[in-house]
């Protein structure tokens, strides 16, 4: 072999070396998006565009929708707080009991009432006795609420057996259980005072799995049928709570069966005062606001009546549009905020005056360009520059388009450490990014990384910025659709008007999950596709159609 | 409402000649009798700490034995053994995540194949004891297991960060990380006036009607998918503690909750109570196992700000990615772990367990961590610490090192306790199987 052949073989056989380590570092874990053979038929897996396979819902399957499991959901601390205000009158928020209750699981989706990400310890039991041994004591000895709905219950019965009985229908939400009612009951003369039976009666019907967890739709008794099932979700979803005696009677008399009763009853709730909760609850989740808390502490320099004007900013936003009845594209596009003082301040814009639409800030637009929600979704930390693209891409995809590449790889942790460095050694994280736009990387890097490029604009904090490090941001790029953007605005634009990147529908989609607190897979995305969803409809039609659709109730 | 259906529970009961409501009889577990002859049986205490020690050369660092060593002024009962390596990756000199170093060692079962799986692990040393000995598994707490570490906020591996102990492969020893919780759980136990669901004379009534929850089970369990009927396990154990505490138990009223509730403290004060209440718990009877992981499996909640040292433990504990500037600290920090057990011990020792007899005569402490070298997060090289009378059930007092399986020590613990086992860990993982108890240990 002459020399120039050893050459070139030598040469080979170190790129295919290299190859294969870069391939290794890559995809330790991945099974999705390796080599793509543009010969194979990807319609199972998702969409193939421009070689870079999208993981959109199979709608062709026909076990698009398969209830393998159930799944047992406890509550959340929310739906806790509020079921028991609304059904005793009493608030423990402040209480430390409350706050040593077990904290619940934020899913990747922000969502915090996910039911197969939870964690279950026995040790939690006492916490909730801890809890519910307080409330019984603290409620009984007010004498006083919407609990009593009668007053005789020291010498009548008949009143007691009321109390006791309205307790159970609200807090084992139209469910009871008789057993341990029977129980109750038959022990009024065991203890030594009338109080003590109250107290304990309240703290029996809250200890039970029927208040704690979220049974509906497990039990195939009578009363859980399909009405009950939407009055469930519905208080769940809208108000964070039990159903309360309006929607438990129209659950019993089938009412909420009927479509157009239904859809009067979702307007109706959506007007009531408890649906502000929606704004904390729901909206707080899906934007990560918690976290974007931690991070406008971490950073130090915010008052805390600032941080609270930056965190309701997009919940502000969000009830203007449910108020006001504009398209829910308004959440993504929409070129106006609602301004307090501090935010006018922060943005150097004018307040138009109380809960009135202001022009937004010129770089940003929609509720996911808020400073809270771009603090949401980054990493949690105290450096503004420890903003990772790959990591807000991600979140992006995945919370508000439903499209994340997943599986993410098993090796993250150590992935995540190896991008830190590279972009310690680079003159920017887009340069750092590029060599993995390629090959295998490429499957998944394509579409997470030119979105968090595009947000480099804004630092973890959310400040806008036009440099990092001294150097000028790039912020346009290309979608893996070939839509090109200048900027993380004209990004948001191409969204819009994407078929692939359909973000009412994931909307759609997490509203779904939310109410039936789980995770949904990418093919049940095919259910709620039948939501029928529109760019340019209000959100109160947007919860009715959701309300009214089969899979709501399934 | 119908009340048709409204039979008196207890008339039933009463009908079909019972005596006492079912649920009173699995909780008539207090009595002075029952504690005297369940204290032949040492308690066991597991100290364990994450992260490792600085060894470059893989051996039993001299700094760290020697610290071991003036544990002897408290008690001559010690046994520093080094050289113990279990199978933690099981794959060679790759270094071993530190989950699976910590599910490794105290079951001596390495995982296979994927490495964010359970596959492999088994029942850990501990809770052979508790299921096979009911005079453990009787006790009002079957284990408790106390965590230094603060909740993980991390969606990674939330389960292996916080516990353990592990029953079987997928169910770990819930743990306690507050000290408020591990508070009201054991007052909730010895009792309190403040406590409505447990004082007062209306326990019967109460039993009765908490009953009527468990006696649920059974439907709700058959509706259920095996991973929700996991979830109803751990409320059902969790409410069958609540039920234990409703009686009132002669034991009780020898003790008393002799501390004030700790407040939401810092990590010294953390680590001090839960030592504290682990004491009490012990003292008074409700439990003879006690597990206290001192920080999350990877160790990266311990502030060390207290020791001067502006790093996290984990940080430290990687001596050679600070070029070497991290070795002080991390010698600085095992010693006041080491310190700090000692302290432990040294309390123990002041101690009298419900029939006058000092707590550490009574108990076994081990006393280790999971790792050896911390750069490489060993599963080689191991030491552990045994410290205490263990009842009279092992012989303590010199040092052992020689290199040899972890699974050996937990085989010679779990006989001596009572339990009369050939072998203990994974025949098929390497330094997995124990092929000898420990002679040295034995009485």
């Amino acid at each position: 072999m002459n020399l120039e052949k050893k050459l070139t073989k030598i040469v080979c056989l170190a790129f295919l070396t290299s190859m294969l380590f870069f391939y290794n570092n890559c995809t330790q874990g991945f099974k999705s998006n390796s080599t793509i053979d543009l010969t194979r038929d990807f319609s199972s897996e998702g969409t193939l565009i421009n070689g870079v396979l999208i993981k959109t819902a199979n709608c062709s399957a026909a076990d698009a929708y398969e209830a393998k499991n159930s799944v047992l959901t406890r509550i959340s601390k929310n739906f806790l707080k509020y079921s028991v205000f609304d059904i005793t009158g009493v608030n423990i928020q402040t209480w430390e009991e409350y706050e040593l209750l077990p904290a619940d699981f934020k899913s990747i989706k922000g969502l915090s009432n996910d039911g197969r990400m939870q964690s279950h310890q026995s040790s939690d039991i006492n916490d909730y006795r801890n809890l519910f041994s307080k409330l019984s004591k603290t409620l009984v000895s007010k004498k006083t609420g919407p609990f009593f709905s009668c007053t005789d219950w020291g010498t009548s019965n008949d009143c007691m057996d009321e109390l006791i009985e309205g307790v159970f229908q609200l807090a084992h939400r139209g469910a009871p259980n008789f057993e341990l009612l029977a129980a109750i009951k038959g022990n009024y003369n065991a203890f030594t005072s009338r109080e003590k039976v109250l107290e304990f009666a309240v703290f029996s019907v809250f200890m039970a799995p029927e208040f704690l967890y979220h049974l509906e739709g497990l039990q195939n008794s009578e009363s859980h049928e399909k009405s009950l099932l939407i009055a469930n979700r519905l208080a769940s979803l809208l108000w964070s709570t039990s159903p309360d005696k309006k929607l438990l009677s129209l659950a019993k008399d089938k009412s909420l069966l009927d479509q157009s009763q239904l859809a009067e009853q979702v307007r109706e709730m959506i007007d009531d005062d408890r649906f502000s909760r929606f704004y904390d609850t729901f909206v707080g989740g899906w934007l990560s606001l918690n976290n974007a808390k931690q991070n406008f502490e971490n950073e130090g320099k915010k008052n805390v009546s600032l941080i609270n004007s930056l965190i309701n900013e997009p919940k502000q936003v969000f009830k203007y549009i449910v108020e006001n009845d504009l398209p829910i594209n308004d959440l993504l596009i929409g070129n106006y905020t609602i301004l307090d003082d501090n935010l006018a301040n922060y943005y150097g814009l004018t307040n138009s005056g109380l809960n009135t639409k202001s022009l937004s800030d010129k770089n940003r637009i929609g509720i996911l360009m808020t400073p809270a929600s771009i603090a949401g979704n980054s990493v949690t930390t105290s450096v503004a520059s420890d903003t990772s693209p790959t990591h807000r891409g991600y979140n992006i995809l995945k919370k508000y388009f439903c499209l994340p590449p997943d599986p993410l790889p098993a090796n993250l942790q150590d992935v995540v450490g190896d991008l830190k460095e590279s972009f310690a050694q680079h003159s920017s994280k887009k340069a750092a990014l590029a060599g993995l736009q390629f090959g295998t990387c490429g499957g998944c890097h394509k579409q997470t990384d030119p979105v968090g490029l595009a947000l480099e604009n804004f630092d973890s904090f959310g400040h806008f910025r036009t440099s990092e490090n001294g150097a000028t941001i790039d912020p346009s790029g290309k979608l893996v659709t070939g839509a090109q953007f200048q900027d993380a605005i004209g990004m948001m634009l191409q969204f819009d008007r994407s078929d692939i990147y359909d973000f009412e529908n994931c909307l759609t989609h997490s509203l779904v999950s939310y109410a039936k607190k789980i995770t949904l897979n990418r093919n049940n995305l095919c259910l709620t596709k039948e939501v029928p969803v529109t760019k340019s409809m209000s959100f109160t039609s947007l919860l009715t159609e959701i309300a009214l659709s089969d899979d709501f109730s399934r | 409402m119908s009340k048709k259906w409204l039979i008196n529970r207890r008339t039933v009961l009463k009908t079909a000649l019972f005596s006492l409501p079912l649920p009173l009889l699995d909780v008539m577990i207090f009595n002075k009798k029952a504690y005297a002859q369940s204290n032949n049986q040492p308690n066991l205490i597991l100290d364990l700490y994450p992260n490792g020690f600085y060894s470059p050369d893989g051996g039993a660092p001299s700094y760290l034995i020697d610290e071991l060593n003036k544990i002897r002024s408290v008690t001559d009962k010690v046994s520093v053994i080094s050289g113990l390596r279990h199978p933690g990756r099981d794959e060679g000199t790759l270094g071993t995540p530190h989950h699976q170093n910590y599910m490794s060692f105290l079951s001596c079962a390495g995982y296979k194949n994927n490495k964010n799986s359970n596959t492999g692990f088994t029942k850990t040393f501990d809770q052979v004891i508790v299921d096979e000995n009911s005079i453990y598994a009787n006790h009002a707490i079957r284990t408790l297991a106390l965590n230094g570490g603060d909740t993980v906020k991390s969606d990674v591996r939330p389960i292996h960060e916080v516990n353990l102990s592990w029953i079987n492969q997928s169910t770990p020893v819930d743990s306690i990380s507050d000290p408020r919780k591990a508070f009201d759980k054991i007052n909730s136990f010895v009792g309190s006036a403040n406590n409505t669901a447990t004082a007062g004379d209306d326990n019967a009534a109460k039993l009765d009607i908490l009953g009527a929850i468990k006696d649920q089970r059974d439907k709700l369990s058959r509706i259920v998918s095996t991973e929700d009927r996991r979830r109803l396990d751990a409320y059902y154990t969790g409410l069958d503690e609540v039920l234990k505490s409703f009686n009132s138990d002669p034991i009780q009223s020898t003790c008393s909750m002799n501390m004030t509730r700790p407040g939401n403290t810092n990590y010294l004060q953390k680590i001090r109570a839960m030592q504290d209440l682990s004491t009490l718990a012990l003292q008074c009877g409700l439990t003879k196992v006690v597990t206290l992981k001192r920080d999350t499996t990877s160790g990266d909640n311990f502030n060390l700000g207290f020791l001067g040292i502006n790093k996290r433990f984990h940080d430290i504990s990687h001596y050679l990615e600070s070029g070497g500037s991290s070795v002080s600290d991390l010698q600085k920090v095992n010693s006041w772990i080491t310190n700090d057990f000692k302290s432990y011990c040294t309390r123990m020792n002041g101690v009298k367990d419900p029939l006058g007899q000092s707590l550490l005569d009574n108990s076994l402490l081990v006393h280790g961590c999971w790792q050896g070298d911390s750069q490489r997060h060993r599963n080689e090289g191991l030491v552990v610490t045994l410290v205490g009378g263990a009842a009279g059930r092992l012989k303590l007092g010199k040092n052992i090192n020689e290199v040899q399986n972890l699974s050996n020590l937990w085989l010679t613990i779990i006989n001596a306790f009572g339990k009369s086992v050939s072998s203990f860990g994974k025949v098929d993982h390497k330094y997995g199987i124990s092929d000898r108890e420990l002679s040295q240990l034995k009485v």
